[in-house]
């Protein structure tokens, strides 16, 4: 016999249904016997037609799970990853004695799109040369973009005019290829010459994966 | 307490051949409870001739964090990922070593 006040899951459901419009109670049961009071069922109903409220002390966190559940739909939130990573540079795809005195990229991760700031900090640029390429983005870029290279900038010598940096960001890699720019003068690629043994690099971007 | 570095994921992206290895830095206490837990990720390209010394640089990163190098067991489950998937990392290098050569062409036209 059904204990006086508490329904079982299908009541449960038929109960969300009828006072709220909604179905979705059916499916967080998922068919189990699960008995709620009617005052839990009021409240659950109310959460998922109005605002979804999480100011309470022992929860106010969402969590999502640690390998992607993938959606195409565009009003879903699917993904959500915090961390940090290793920064390398190269000069034509290179690094031979390179060694550094900072290279951490913090990042989060959002949907689909991937936000990160680095530092990275030189003892010795090393002995190859060729275009400066910072590697090390956790995710692979999903679509071409470029990311201003600001902030704190510290004993890179661009040459010809330029004055501003820039980074290119393409489709399918994870790196990004550092570009000098000035007013009426072509860009250029930042070589190991630009670069002293003491630069600092430090940047933040946004690229989609 | 102590600390350490574990390989939590490996990806292969057939589509770039990148293989991506996502790291947690772990607290632990005496009896293996974690105490704390940060992901870490290094991106191992297709065209990346020498995934080790890329593996030793990311070792030195994170002992400058203060984390021990990668668990040589986990270690050793990448390197065979690595060794797995060899062939299609290098087709995928090729292809994007002839994509980059066709745009550099592309780009060398008088506009």
């Amino acid at each position: 016999m059904a204990d006086a006040g508490v329904k079982t899951s299908n009541e449960v459901a038929a109960a969300a249904i009828t006072g709220a419009g909604q179905t979705i109670v059916r499916a967080v049961q998922g068919g189990s016997n699960v008995k709620l009071t009617d005052d839990q069922i009021r409240t659950w109903a109310q959460i998922f037609v109005s605002l979804l409220d999480l100011s309470n002390a022992s929860a106010g966190q969402i969590k999502m799970p640690a390998s992607q559940n993938a959606s195409d739909d565009p009003n879903t939130w699917d993904d959500y990853e915090e961390g940090t990573a290793t920064l390398v540079i190269a000069f034509g795809g290179a690094a031979v004695g390179v060694t550094y005195s900072a290279q951490t990229l913090n990042y989060t991760k959002d949907g689909n799109r991937v936000l990160f700031d680095g530092v990275l900090g030189l003892t010795s640029n090393g002995s190859s040369t060729g275009n400066a390429t910072i590697g090390g983005l956790p995710f692979t870029i999903g679509a071409s973009t470029y990311v201003p290279i600001q902030g704190r900038l510290v004993n890179l010598d661009t040459a010809g005019g330029r004055y501003a940096i820039w980074g290119t960001l393409s489709s399918g890699g994870t790196t990004i290829t550092l570009l000098e720019a000035g007013d009426n003068v072509a860009a250029a690629n930042l070589t190991e010459a630009d670069v002293a043994d003491t630069a600092e690099f430090l940047f933040q971007g946004h690229y989609r994966v | 307490m102590q600390k350490r570095t574990i390989i939590d994921r490996i990806e292969i992206e057939p589509q770039t051949g990148n293989i991506a290895v996502r790291m947690r830095k772990q607290v632990v206490d005496d009896d293996g409870a974690v105490l704390a837990s940060e992901y870490h990720r290094a991106m191992i390209e297709a065209e990346l001739a020498d995934p080790a010394a890329l593996l030793a640089l990311v070792d030195g990163h994170l002992a400058t964090l203060g984390f021990p190098a990668v668990k040589a067991e986990d270690r050793a489950v990448l390197d065979t990922a690595l060794a797995t998937f060899d062939s299609l990392r290098a087709e995928k290098a090729q292809e994007k070593r002839a994509s980059a050569a066709l745009e550099a062409l592309v780009e060398a036209q008088p506009k």
